[in-house]
């Protein structure tokens, strides 16, 4: 029943400030997990701990069922990709990656045909001699990879690796990073601060939020299902807006008052609901259902408009999509309309 | 404990050993001897003599010329050392060259040189009136000048780490350079002014050289416990006065490590060099300026080398090479030339070495937290203890039958060890921000393809630092030719050294023979040097073209 990676109650703390808190998920076999979330959540912690380079404050991290806990790197069978690629500047690209090829299970022979191996994976193959310095950003990524993955370990660790690149580079390396991780199997955990990359690349997303776990799950459960209202914000990308229960299947949004939302909370009770931007219509101010707000920003989003527009009840900032050509302009007062079906009800105000 | 965390373990025990040994242990021998000898050996005894009115006169003076000295090397050296690195100078490796200078030979040939200047009969008398060198004024202008090479090394490092992309940033914000300089250079060199100036004053209020040759009357705790130690053969008075000498300076030391905190990173992975524009005012304000600092400087040892070879000084300029005839002399001979290249060896390699062990060990292998505290405090309290202070601690702590060391004493050995500990502090900072410049995580990188510590150490570390190394080796080797105040007490009647020599030469009277062998050591320091520099540009090459920008 053991996963490939199995994370059980994990938490961190440096000098009393807690960096994770009670993080617990499991990545399968062959499975590319995601860490996703804002800048110092505990996104690098999380990676160090899997690779042994820090030791969790409690908790435990099981690697093919068997505790790795205290297990030092190199006996984890891992390969690490840093954010700052940490090439060894006066080694060349073959001799980078030959670094961690050592031991009885590289004899000399075997060494330069894996390099050479690892290299064409990386499509770098004629590039071996090359230093650091000479390879552009995308290149030096390509090398900090072939290296990670020369000793073929059974884990791969990514922290960030495609953040340092131009989004061009960026996408392009996004689809080989994941074509080779599908070719060699390797159970991948990356991290990323982005979550349209994760939803791309990931079987399994983990959101963490200030060092605790939001959500863990498929990027379409994620988009789908989103178990709080940050995960319902920073991964799919909805509107969240302040409400109030009301009796029966209503709530209020101010002075809105919206039938057929189920959601089993004494009336009066603050919550938060999450709107998708697909679900958020805008309509006449008039009409009863709607919500009145002020538009900000009209701006062109693909083959349609994006209108970004502040509620005028609890002044949330809500986005919503309009057809090409709607005559909507910055300042104009309009109504926001939901599916109440799809609206998803959290409790608590956000 | 795996063989990583092993040899680890093993390399701090041998350094905190190294430090037990270099200096913790003397430095408790020179507490205990203060307070034991002399008749009843208490605390009230100490008391007694720190308080005895010629002592703290002494202090005074001491106080006064050091930080006189200090204020004006370090403003002189942040000038120049802003010339060599922020502005488009022209020739700028001799400057860089003359900057250096005065390192190359001992102290007492700036006092020296002010002497055949300015002396009674020197060369300007007639134009002085009734101004005259001799007192504060000469100790002062002597150390500048001899400190000079020490905070401008210190600043220029400092200088070096500039991030270019600051400098844009502010250009693009419309920010003036003077208010760039106060926003974004003056912040970035304030540990290295505060080390500077503090290096400058340490160097000064230990040094004997000046005040012996220049200083008159004005008395100065140095030349006290000179005196105390060599001439009455009171060894508990000499304690007192080198525990004296400590409170100023253990004081100085303090503000340096709150400056040090305070200071936050100067380079990031993703710095760009600076790239200087000319700039016509900056640029011929400091051709100027380091112009008259560098004929200074090079002025000294020309009037040095002149009066060397002059027959009689200044009446008698007919060329002789009488004067270097150093066997004709009291003072050690040619034998002590020889002593002090041996000396000035042994401390270049094993000093570089332990301190880039020690500084690696410190900055990459996260030891305890308590270990590295000890060893960090170590490293930088070398530069605490005055050279005069620390080789009568080597006295006391090695001069004693129960130690089992003993027989280092009056060995070559002895006079290494303390040369190294004198020299260490500087020469750690330097390493130490040679290796901070290193991405961290080549290490956890290792660490994650099972490399240990010392394959990255060997393979990636130290080849790409190769440049500090031997920069670190060359100023352990200047500083050995050179030194006086730490090794005067504990030279043997086999390890007689030059730098000693001129001192005593002088003292004797034979000035323009002290003047000479002083050459001797300048112009082997110059050949070092120069070898040492045609090594590096190679060595700089090889390794630049693999550095990450
Ligand atoms: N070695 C450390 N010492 C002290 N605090 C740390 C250390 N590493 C990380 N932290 C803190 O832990 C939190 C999480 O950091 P990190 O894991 O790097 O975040 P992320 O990678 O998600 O941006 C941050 O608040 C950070 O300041
Ligand atoms: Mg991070």
């Amino acid at each position: 029943m053991s996963e490939a990676i199995d994370v059980a109650s994990l938490s961190k703390t440096f000098g009393g400030q807690a960096a994770l808190s009670d993080v617990s998920f499991s990545v399968p076999e062959g499975a590319f997990a995601c860490l996703v979330g804002p800048s110092g959540c505990g996104k690098t912690t999380l990676l160090r701990i899997l690779a042994g380079l820090e030791t969790p404050s409690s908790g435990q991290v099981l690697l093919n069922g068997s505790d790795a806990t205290r297990l030092n790197p190199a006996s984890r069978s891992i390969g690490v990709v840093f954010q700052s690629y940490a090439l060894f500047p006066n080694l060349t690209a073959a001799q980078n990656i030959a670094f961690g090829l050592h031991g009885k299970d590289w004899p000399r022979s075997n060494k330069q045909a894996r390099v050479d191996e690892v290299l064409a994976l990386v499509g770098l193959s004629g590039l071996a001699k090359r230093k650091p310095v000479q390879l552009s950003g995308g290149q030096q990524q390509r090398v900090a990879l072939a290296r990670a993955l020369a000793p073929r370990p059974r884990f791969l660790l990514l922290d960030e690796p495609l953040s340092a690149l131009d989004p061009h580079v960026r996408g392009a390396l996004r689809a080989e990073l994941k074509d080779i991780q599908r070719r060699t199997g390797v159970t991948t955990v990356m991290v990323t601060h982005d979550q349209e990359e994760a939803l791309a690349l990931a079987d399994l997303v983990v959101v963490l939020r200030a060092g605790r776990l939001e959500q863990a799950g498929s990027p379409r459960h994620l988009l789908e299902q989103p178990a709080t209202p940050f995960v319902a914000d920073f991964v799919a990308n909805m509107n969240i807006i302040e409400a109030r229960a009301e009796s029966g299947e209503r709530i209020s949004i101010g002075a809105t008052v919206i039938a057929g939302v189920v959601h089993g909370l004494a009336p009066g009770a603050a919550l938060s609901v999450a709107a998708a931007q697909g679900n958020t219509r805008l309509t006449d101010a008039a009409l009863p259902a709607a919500c009145p707000a002020r538009v900000r920003a009209v701006e062109f989003a693909g083959r349609q408009l994006r209108v970004i527009a502040r509620l005028e009840a609890g002044g949330t900032l809500i986005r919503a999509h309009a057809p090409l050509g709607s005559p909507v302009a910055s300042g104009d007062v309009i109504g926001v309309a939901f599916d109440p079906q799809s609206l998803r009800v959290y409790a608590g105000a956000p | 404990m795996n063989a990583e965390k092993f040899i680890q373990r093993l390399c701090l025990v041998l350094v905190t050993l190294y430090f037990g040994v270099s200096l913790a242990g003397p430095l408790t021998a020179l507490v205990v001897s203060s307070l034991q000898s002399g008749d009843d050996g208490s605390a009230a005894n100490l008391a007694g003599r720190l308080t005895d009115p010629r002592l703290v006169r002494a202090a005074g003076n001491s106080l006064w010329v050091g930080a006189l000295t200090s204020a004006i090397t370090t403003a002189l050296a942040l000038f120049y050392a802003y010339g060599l690195t922020r502005a488009r100078l022209p020739l700028k490796g001799i400057f860089a060259a003359a900057g250096q200078i005065p390192l190359l030979a001992p102290s007492l040939l700036s006092a020296l040189a002010l002497v055949y200047l300015f002396g009674v009969q020197g060369l300007l008398r007639p134009w002085m009136g009734e101004a005259s060198i001799m007192g504060w004024q000469g100790i002062v202008i002597a150390n500048v000048i001899a400190t000079f090479p020490h905070a401008l090394l210190v600043l220029r490092t400092a200088l070096s780490a500039s991030d270019g992309r600051l400098y844009e940033a502010g250009e693009l914000m419309g920010r003036s350079g003077r208010s760039m300089f106060l926003a974004v250079t003056l912040p970035g060199v304030r540990h290295g002014l505060v080390s500077a100036a503090l290096i400058v004053f340490m160097l000064t209020i230990a040094d004997i050289g000046a005040p012996k040759v220049v200083g008159g009357s004005f008395d100065v705790l140095a030349l006290e416990i000179y005196e105390q130690v060599l001439g009455q053969q009171d060894f508990a008075m000499g304690a007192a006065v080198a525990l004296a000498m400590l409170a100023p300076t253990a004081l100085a030391m303090g503000i340096e490590r709150w400056a040090a905190s305070r200071q936050s990173a100067a380079l990031s992975a993703r710095s760009t060099p600076l790239v200087l524009k000319p700039h016509l005012a900056r640029d011929t304000a400091m051709l100027t300026g380091c112009s008259i600092i560098a004929a200074g400087l090079v002025g000294v040892i020309a009037v040095c080398q002149f009066a060397s070879v002059a027959a009689f000084w200044p009446y008698d300029v007919s060329f002789t090479t009488k004067h270097y005839d150093f066997n004709r002399f009291d003072g050690g001979g040619w034998q002590a030339l020889g002593n002090s290249v041996q000396l000035a060896v042994f401390t270049a390699i094993g000093g570089a070495l332990l301190v880039f062990a020690n500084a690696y060990l410190l900055e990459k292998t996260k030891p305890h937290r308590v270990v590295r505290g000890a060893l960090s405090g170590f490293s930088l309290l070398s530069a605490a203890v005055p050279g005069l202070s620390l080789g009568l601690a080597y006295v006391f702590f090695f001069n004693n039958p129960a130690n089992l060391l003993n027989g280092l004493y009056g060995t070559m050995a002895i006079l290494v060890l303390a040369t190294i500990t004198h020299f260490y502090t500087v020469a750690h900072l330097s390493a130490t921000s040679a290796l901070k410049a290193l991405d961290p995580e080549f290490e956890t990188a290792a660490a994650a393809m099972g490399r240990p510590f010392w394959m990255v150490a060997a393979r990636v570390s130290f080849p790409i630092s190769t440049p500090a190394l031997i920069e670190t080796a060359l100023y352990f080797f200047v500083n050995a030719m050179t030194t006086v105040s730490v090794v005067v007490f504990l030279y043997g009647p086999h390890t007689k050294l030059a730098s000693v020599a001129v001192l005593n030469m002088d003292d004797a009277g034979d000035v323009a023979p002290a003047a000479a062998m002083g050459m001797m050591i300048f112009y082997i320091n110059l050949a070092v040097r120069i070898a040492g520099e045609t090594v590096l540009t190679r060595v700089r090459a090889s390794t630049t073209r693999g550095k990450v920008s």
